[in-house]
């Protein structure tokens, strides 16, 4: 079946990701990999709720494995109005799950024919992107399908 | 055969296990859903894998746990994260070492309150 619907990462929103970082190693149980920034200047195509956004955003992340499982820590440090509004409204979290897909389009086409709202659309110029979907009416988690580039 | 710190399940909260069964199969991924526990006036658990991700659903009773503590402070939402160890003794000896707290424990399992960064308790349970 390939890497469809594989399970990619959980993502935490942090305040701030040094924190969470040496927080992670406190526990002694983690492994990390280097930083990375996102930045929306950069992409391909962007659109939040369906519209591109007119300032930049900018995320700091990182990648820390535990055991099986790989968490994604994001900070938002530029716009990020996503994740803002996320750590206003319910504080430091776990944020969404992401999935990888083959196919980023026809499986955003899928959803949203059932009715799951798009909340973010990214293009990247390596041509992956990933998208978050509302899937927030139950359990409160966010989707996203990641699509790495070929 | 697990192996040490392979992840188990991700447990979610909900409200109602049906509607949180049903939405999931809504929306048309691949999910394979479990028989439903019942853990007396507690909690109903199920398990919902997405492709090969163990989700467990639980759904608090009438009795007081921390499962119905948490849907009534925080609402529906990720609440642990559970892996399988060799050694659930040693771990939990090096998790309080470091002044980790222990939220609950049976000769299995054993919660740990790391929420202090990303609001995430872990789990471990014993390789049988």
């Amino acid at each position: 079946m390939g890497k469809n619907w594989k399970f990619h990462h959980m993502a935490i929103v942090v305040r701030d990701i040094d924190r969470g970082v040496e927080y992670f190693q406190s526990l002694g149980v983690a492994t990390f990999q280097p930083e990375f920034i996102t930045d929306s200047s950069t992409f391909t195509d962007y659109k939040v709720y369906g519209k591109t956004p007119t300032t930049i955003d900018k995320t700091r992340g990182r990648f820390v494995q535990i055991g099986s499982l790989q968490f994604e820590l994001l900070q938002p440090v530029e716009g990020g109005r996503i994740y803002k509004e996320f750590l206003k409204s319910k504080g430091e979290g776990v944020h969404h799950f992401a999935f990888t897909v083959d196919d980023l389009d026809e499986e955003t086409a899928k959803l949203v024919k059932r009715g799951i709202p798009v909340i973010t659309e990214v293009k990247f110029q390596s041509g992956g992107g990933f998208a978050y979907f509302d899937t927030r009416r139950i359990g409160n988690v966010i989707i996203e399908l990641y699509m790495p580039a070929k | 055969m697990a192996k040490n710190w392979e992840l188990h399940h991700m447990c979610i909260i909900v409200k109602d296990i049906d509607k949180a069964v049903k939405y999931y199969q809504s929306l048309g991924i691949p999910t394979t859903i479990k028989p439903e526990h019942v853990s007396g006036k507690r909690i109903k658990i199920r398990f919902v894998y997405v492709n090969e991700t163990p989700l467990e659903f639980v759904q608090p009773l009438e009795e007081e746990s921390t499962f119905k503590e948490f849907l009534e402070n925080k609402g529906e939402g990720l609440h642990h994260l559970c892996f399988f160890v060799d050694d659930i003794a040693k771990e939990t000896a090096k998790l309080t070492k470091k002044g980790i707290k222990v939220l609950w424990s049976s000769e299995t399992q054993t919660g740990f309150d790391t929420r202090e960064v990303g609001n995430c308790i872990l789990e471990l349970k014993q390789i049988e």
